[in-house]
């Protein structure tokens, strides 16, 4: 569905995007992560046509993407996106009059569900509020791509379980292409399938959270135990903790000899590891 | 088409902004109105309350594009759409200003004349020489090309094309009003598009400069971020 080929985007000499291929096909939940000013908004930009790219093309359904042709399939919602100051409903409303196929009843079930009062105006609701009614907006459209740029900016821990609620839902109601840009990747694996990193422009990573659970670990011993996995592992991080050394590997499973234990590395440590071996 | 009525219609419901600071204006206009019609003022002059509406179509041919833009494409409306029901905005605006401005002039204006010495630009124009029904088309081409032409204008500020435009528009009435040659060609524009002896011509002038003017966002709408 989405394709980026050799895509480079430069602001004022600062490479946001650089030399990028990916090749995004299935009906999934994916989540993009990645640091600040990594390129993530960029990228997501890019793809629904909101900024053109200085090299390379964007094809979503096989049709060329940028500024002039932004694609009719995707629905693209970034935290802070400016609405009117209507009443919830009416904003709803106006969707529904603009969008084909309009999910009104969703929509209407999800502003009941998460006790939005959808006679307030969208200036009287808090970000987090304001956030939801976005995201519910585009959750609510029936494009087939949906891309949302940090949606639980501004959430506190009780919305964001709402939102992950949310987002499964319509997806098993709508099964689509969904890309999710987060920082909060731990609470994202419950939903995403898939995780595409990116850093300084590049992608890091594309592969399925199922495939690093089974291939990221960490292995803890004496340093003279550990240190000959070092050459033999891709070893994307260590931490070394009094005459301990942990190696965090992403790589295939091992049977490492028994002072030396095996830990599964979770998503987080993973991502953090991954990262900064780049710095 | 649907969608680009739904965007006409929504940008009217949402141009609120441009509709207080219009009432605003009449209102001000109206006070100092009444006190001239107290005090019996015939030689004060002034505009119409009517001509104050010119101010609302203005105000939106430059919150459309600055505000509005932007809220649109986030519900997911098309460039494309929102070229087309800006457009209808301005269509409808030209054309309920124009009845309104009509109204006053045969009601308010005739009341107030001979105490406050108002006038309406219908008159200082000469268009309602031309009887109602072509004085109210010469009225909606004129402002429709304004709005037209704001649009457009306020449109391309977000990118270096309308600095120059900006800088263009301002060198062309710099040089051209004191050269006494070059200000007759802008004499005879504004005659052209205003002053025109033949209503005909003028409607058409302006109803196809207001397109042409107008269609030049389409590739600046293409080319703009969001």
């Amino acid at each position: 569905m989405i394709r980026l080929s050799n895509v480079t985007k430069e602001y004022a000499r600062t490479m946001a995007l650089d030399d990028i291929s990916l090749d995004i096909r299935d009906k999934k939940i994916y989540c993009l992560l990645g640091r600040n000013g990594a390129g993530k908004t960029t990228l997501l930009k890019s793809i629904a046509g909101h900024i053109n790219v200085n090299v390379g093309t964007i094809e979503v359904d096989g049709q060329h993407v940028d500024t002039m042709k932004m694609p009719a399939d995707v629905h693209f919602i970034e935290s802070g996106s400016s609405h009117f100051n209507a009443k919830i409903i009416d904003l709803i409303n106006m969707a529904r009059d603009l969008q084909d196929d309009f999910d009104y009843e969703f929509a209407k079930n999800m502003l009941t569900r998460f006790k939005l009062d959808k006679e307030k105006k969208y200036k009287q609701l808090s970000f987090g509020m304001q956030t939801m009614v976005t995201t519910l907006l585009s959750l609510a459209s029936k494009a087939k791509i949906i891309i949302l740029d940090e949606p639980v900016l501004g959430f506190d821990a009780f919305m964001r379980e709402q939102f992950y609620d949310l987002l499964q839902e319509s997806f098993d109601n709508n099964p689509r292409l969904i890309i999710v840009s987060t920082h909060l990747i731990d609470e994202i694996a419950k939903v995403a399938e898939d995780i595409i990193i990116i850093e300084k422009g590049k992608i890091l990573l594309n592969t399925s959270i199922n495939d690093i659970d089974e291939r990221a670990y960490s292995l803890t011993g004496i340093t003279q135990d550990v240190a000959p996995f070092r050459n033999k592992l891709n070893v994307i991080g260590e931490k070394v903790v009094g005459g301990f050394i942990s190696l965090f590997v992403f790589d295939n499973r091992v049977d490492p000899p028994k002072d030396v234990k095996l830990q599964p590395l979770g998503l987080q440590e993973f991502f953090v590891s991954l990262v900064g071996r780049n710095d | 088409m649907k969608k680009s009525l739904v965007v006409a219609k929504i940008n009217l419901r949402q141009s609120k902004l441009a509709y207080l600071i219009t009432a605003i204006t009449c209102g001000a206009v109206s006070v100092s109105l009444f006190v001239n019609f107290c005090i019996g003022m015939e030689d004060n002059g002034g505009v119409s309350i009517g001509n104050m509406l010119f101010l609302c179509i203005i105000l939106c041919a430059v919150f459309i594009p600055t505000l509005n833009f932007k809220r649109l494409m986030h519900l997911n409306v098309k460039k494309i759409n929102f070229f087309y029901g800006s457009f209808l905005n301005y269509i409808l605006l030209s054309a309920i200003i124009s009845v309104l401005n009509l109204v006053f002039f045969y009601t308010i204006d005739k009341l107030f004349m001979t105490r406050t010495g108002i006038m309406n630009l219908v008159e200082i124009f000469g268009w309602i020489n031309n009887g109602i029904f072509l004085a109210f088309l010469q009225q909606f081409a004129f402002l429709l090309l304004t709005a037209a032409f704001i649009h457009t204008l306020t449109a391309l500020q977000s990118s270096w094309v309308g600095w120059v435009t900006d800088l263009a528009i301002a060198a062309i009435l710099s040089v051209f009003i004191p050269i006494a040659p070059l200000r007759a060609y802008l004499v005879g524009f504004f005659n052209l598009i205003i002053f025109n002896s033949n209503a005909f011509a003028q409607i058409g002038i302006c109803i196809i400069l207001s397109v042409l003017i107008y269609s030049i966002n389409l590739p600046v709408l293409s080319r703009k971020r969001i």
